[in-house]
């Protein structure tokens, strides 16, 4: 058979076996597979990040931002532990001088149970915003869980539990999407990730008061998150006085670029709706 | 002898791309080296090796990310094609012919992950992927081509298939 018969029928059959691994790993058959290799490889990957962030750091050390990066680091979580501080007492003041409306979940934080994992891999596709730790199904960690940094910052959250390690989908995925409420007047909306840019907090009310720097929060709605987690502060608000929404740029309170160690909330599960 | 040696500079490479390219970010896109090298083993190589390491990497890799497993062995596989497409010989300096198989496979890799990415029941903004991801990884591919290039075109790595990618 002719080469280029012969590649053409290898294209139609990785295609089919391509197909059909997917249907599989979607059925979670391949998750021992998994689970497996991102263990086994563990010790490697941190090996070769670790060398590789060395020579990225090099080159940005060359620009002189070494030193300035230090001290980013520093205030960065300063300003992460005060900022989170702030949110619960403003949270705590909303709760005593309003009603109280009828919620799914009740989030008690000093009951919350957390569990520290490290991140040991990240996805390297560019339309996908994930980390990998070292905790899975066998440390408790299940789908849905929340994932937070230093300060309660809103890491993300878990989509893929495996039994030793576990894949956190990252608030600046495209794919994520959280309810959020602006602190400082109260406006509610949607934190969503966006490809190559901060996440955008979207159906802000035309009404509502949002000022760039005003903290934003996960709103507890639909019960996907607990409430008054930080997810970031307000970087610029857009949109037209016609328009029915407006919707503001936020900039994540965790650096989801540089985090080494998070927390994973073990306490909170996503309720499951039921019929009444 | 060029199985036993493939596979585990395949593997090496795989293992490169998940741990170390998250690093880097030119033009704000990861380097993706298993498609360059891929493209790179094919045009020197030949279609025949690749047919059985490429799948093989791309299963690897793909167990090690968080995506479907069997999602880049789909991807990559237009890569032989296009190196067929493109022709040659193999006694004949196929840089060029390297680079627009690199540029045209980066585009039908991230097309077709893409299409799975739907296909899962998951959301891709199209209009900025391409101007945001794809176009800036075929020039960040493109660059990085020749550094696989010339070292495959002149290691020792076994005798090269007398006849060109396709077989002929």
């Amino acid at each position: 058979m002719a080469m280029s018969g012969r590649v053409v029928v290898w294209l139609v059959a990785t295609t089919v076996i391509g197909a059909i691994v997917i249907l599989l790993s979607q059925q979670r058959t391949l998750d021992p597979l998994q689970n497996a290799a991102l263990s086994l490889t563990s010790p490697a990957q941190s090996a070769l990040r670790q060398a590789a962030d060395s020579v990225s750091g090099f080159f940005d050390r060359q620009g002189g931002e070494g030193d300035l990066e230090a001290q980013v680091q520093g205030l960065r979580r300063e300003n992460q532990r005060l900022t989170a501080e702030l949110a619960r007492l403003r949270e705590e003041l909303a709760t005593t001088q309003a009603l109280l409306e009828l919620q799914q979940v009740v989030q008690e934080r000093p009951g919350d149970k957390f569990l520290l994992a490290n991140i040991i891999a990240k996805d390297p596709d560019d339309l996908r915003e994930a980390v990998a730790i070292d905790r899975g199904r066998k440390d408790g960690v299940a789908e849905g869980m929340v994932v937070v940094a230093e300060g309660e910052a809103l890491v993300g959250t878990v989509t893929r539990a495996l039994e030793d390690v576990a894949w956190i989908t990252l608030v600046t995925d495209p794919n994520s999407s959280i309810n959020a409420l602006v602190q400082s007047p109260d406006a509610k909306g949607v934190v969503s990730g966006r490809l190559g840019s901060r996440p955008l907090l979207e159906l802000i009310p035309q009404a509502a008061v949002v000022n760039p720097g005003d903290l934003v929060v996960t709103s507890g709605l639909g019960g996907t998150f607990p409430k008054a987690l930080v997810i970031g502060r307000v970087i610029t608000v857009e949109g037209e006085p016609q328009d029915a929404f407006k919707q503001a740029t936020v900039e994540p309170a965790a650096p989801v670029g540089e985090l080494e160690t998070v927390l994973v909330l073990t306490s909170f599960r996503p309720p499951r709706l039921q019929r009444p | 002898m060029n199985y036993y040696l493939g596979l585990p500079l395949f593997l090496a490479v795989a293992l490169l791309q998940v741990a170390a390219m998250p690093s880097f970010s030119p033009l704000g896109v990861t380097p993706n080296i298993l498609l360059v090298f891929t493209a790179c083993w094919v045009t020197v190589r030949g279609q025949p090796q690749a047919m059985i390491l490429v799948p093989m990497a791309a299963l690897f890799r793909d167990l090690l990310t968080a995506e479907a497993v069997g999602t880049s062995v789909i991807a990559l596989a237009p890569l032989l094609l296009l190196a067929g497409i493109a022709g040659g010989r193999p006694t004949e300096a196929r840089l060029m012919p390297t680079l627009l198989v690199v540029a045209a496979g980066t585009l039908a890799y991230h097309l077709l992950n893409g299409i799975i990415t739907i296909a899962l029941g998951q959301t891709v903004p199209w209009a900025t992927a391409l101007t945001q991801v794809w176009l800036p990884a075929v020039a960040v591919n493109a660059v990085l081509t020749p550094a696989f290039y010339l070292p495959l075109w002149w290691a020792p790595l076994g005798e090269r298939p007398r006849r060109g990618p396709t077989g002929r």
